[in-house]
């Protein structure tokens, strides 16, 4: 940064993406508003506690383990070649910490690194993380009222800090192998986050089994409304006013995009470094969530809570090329997933007994998976990348990328795990408890103490009233 | 032990980290991922025992308001009460 140019590049990108991790901040307020919300009276500070303390759980993993995962991953490794070296997102490296790119401790650091990622490790490493406890908040209100914390948190460490990672690396970088081969397209993580995360809800509500009563005798599901309607919809909004920070960084919000020529053409790009602006984005992800929110509300006759899901999945189906797509095109293509969505809902949970207690599996899962196939047809022929040798989008290559986020990466993992921990006996919380409620012995102290507080009160008043 | 920091007017161009104990990174992360697992460790065995003695005295309370309520259609009512705990 030694001329005001480059230093002002290099300092709007830092504020942008910390700017972005701010909005972001909101997705995970609106989970927690919305879970609880959802959840009965009997359950929500135990719900509220399991979702907010992945935070802590998952950052600390990712601050390990995840951030090294996306950059040494991203041939496989195995598949386009080895662990790639990156020294900067180690979790010991004296770059994951304050540092001005002056001379290195390390002496495994390039004057190029020192040069790029002292101003930027810390807000890239955020945004990601971010993403992470997104992963982890779609499993989390999936299977609310019945699994215990510790196994739901270890749960969310495997999926927030290593399998969305691993994808991350895989098919949403720009050197991934799955770009590199399969010409994989998901420009706003339609599979890499949705996909994934939803096939890992499916995987461990399977072990889960239903909460008590869900379903009647014969395998018809009960209707069990929200407890908290206003909170459920205040934390849809807050998860769309989170998104846009999504979205926002998603992108590299200033590249040269003609490198090769003399005369530089700056843009912002994809993670994939394809030009896109978020002028365009923007018309997008706003007509993506008004052809949600107009098939929400049709496919369920007017109900606020699969209207404003509707408004969600139709973003996520259209994200995987909302940076290419035209406004209509996004429009139409979320009516189709949210349709979609909302259909496979109900059938899997009547033909399977599947209880999705937020329909986070629809949501995520169906149409984001959807929506990376959709794009392999619509942006069909369409370079994948800026590098050259790289395969084009094919609706094959995304069906095959959509089938590696949902099962391979999101469903299998998180199938076994939560086998182990179903066997290990600490995976549900006991009947008695659930038919109790989680937060029973919670709100019996608190309403002793409020008995005996009362009562103290009232005494102190008569012996007032008396002393007058 | 030496500040890493001495002067923020010399040589600022070659200013690296700026935290103190430079060179102390791995035991401190040991520390930290020790932590981490001790918190995991914590919760599980806290939710076994907290889940163990919340079903004995849900068991508890189920049997004596059972038995409050009296004989005469303590049958088949007793187990249904007992089942769905």
């Amino acid at each position: 940064m030694d001329n005001e140019l480059s230093a002002l590049s290099v300092l709007f990108t830092e504020f942008y993406y910390w700017v972005t991790v701010v909005m972001m901040f909101l997705i995970h307020v609106g989970f927690c508003l919305y879970e609880v919300g959802v959840s009965r009276e009997k359950n929500k500070l135990n719900t509220l506690m399991k979702n907010a303390m992945l935070v802590p759980v998952i950052t600390c993993a990712f601050f390990f383990f995840g951030w090294w995962i996306y950059f040494a991953f991203q041939n496989g490794p195995g598949i386009t070649g080895g662990l790639k070296s990156a020294p900067w997102s180690e979790p010991w490296n004296e770059l994951m910490a304050p540092h001005l790119g002056g001379s290195a401790h390390s002496q495994r650091l390039t004057s190029e690194q020192l040069t790029t990622w002292p101003r930027l490790n810390g807000v890239f490493w955020a945004a990601f993380l971010l993403f992470s406890w997104t992963a982890g908040s779609i499993l989390s209100g999936a299977v609310i009222e019945r699994i215990r914390a510790g196994a739901f948190w270890v749960l969310a460490i495997l999926v927030g800090s290593v399998t969305w990672i691993i994808d991350a690396a895989w098919g949403w970088s720009d050197t991934g192998w799955m770009v590199q081969r399969l010409g994989y397209h998901d420009a706003y993580a339609s599979g890499v986050i949705h996909g994934l995360a939803g096939g890992s809800a499916l995987a461990i509500l399977i072990h889960l089994g239903p909460r008590l009563g869900r379903f009647t005798a014969d395998g018809t599901p009960r209707v069990l409304p929200a407890h908290n309607t206003w909170m459920v919809i205040i934390g849809m909004f807050l998860i769309y006013t989170g998104f846009w920070g999504f979205y926002a960084a998603c992108n590299v919000p200033i590249l040269d995009i003609d490198p090769d020529n003399s005369r530089s053409l700056y843009s912002a790009t994809t993670i994939y470094l394809t030009p896109t602006s978020l002028s365009g984005i923007t018309l997008n992800f706003l007509m993506a969530l008004t052809g949600g929110l107009l098939a929400g509300y049709v496919v369920s006759h007017g109900d606020p809570f699969w209207t404003f899901q509707g408004g969600l999945g139709g973003i996520i189906t259209a994200s995987a090329g909302n940076d290419l797509y035209h406004p209509f095109q996004a429009f139409f293509i979320a009516q189709i997933g949210v349709w979609c969505g909302y259909k496979l809902h109900y059938w899997v949970e009547k033909r399977f007994g599947i209880d999705d207690a937020v329909g986070a599996v629809a949501i995520h899962g169906y149409c984001g998976s959807l929506g990376v196939v959709i794009c392999g047809f619509v942006l069909w022929g369409y370079p994948s990348s800026a590098n050259s040798g790289y395969a084009a989008i094919t609706p094959w290559g995304q069906l095959l990328g959509a089938v590696i986020m949902f099962f391979v990466l999101g469903f299998a993992p998180c199938y076994v795990l939560a086998a182990v921990l179903k066997k290990a006996g600490v995976l549900r919380i006991p009947r008695a408890v659930e038919f109790a409620g989680l937060d029973h012995e919670i709100l019996a102290d608190e309403h002793s103490q409020l008995q005996e507080y009362a009562a103290a009160e009232r005494r102190e008043f008569l012996a007032d009233a008396g002393g007058d | 032990m030496k500040p890493t920091i001495e002067s923020w007017t010399e040589d600022v161009a070659e200013i690296g980290p700026l935290y103190p104990f430079v060179g102390w990174e791995v035991p401190m992360g040991l520390a930290c991922a020790a932590v981490c697992i001790a918190f995991l460790v914590w919760k599980f065995r806290s939710e076994n025992a907290t889940y163990a003695a919340m079903v004995r005295r849900l068991q508890a309370d189920t049997t004596a308001t059972t038995n409050d309520s009296g004989d005469d259609h303590s049958g088949d009512d007793h187990t249904d009460s007992r089942g769905a705990i």
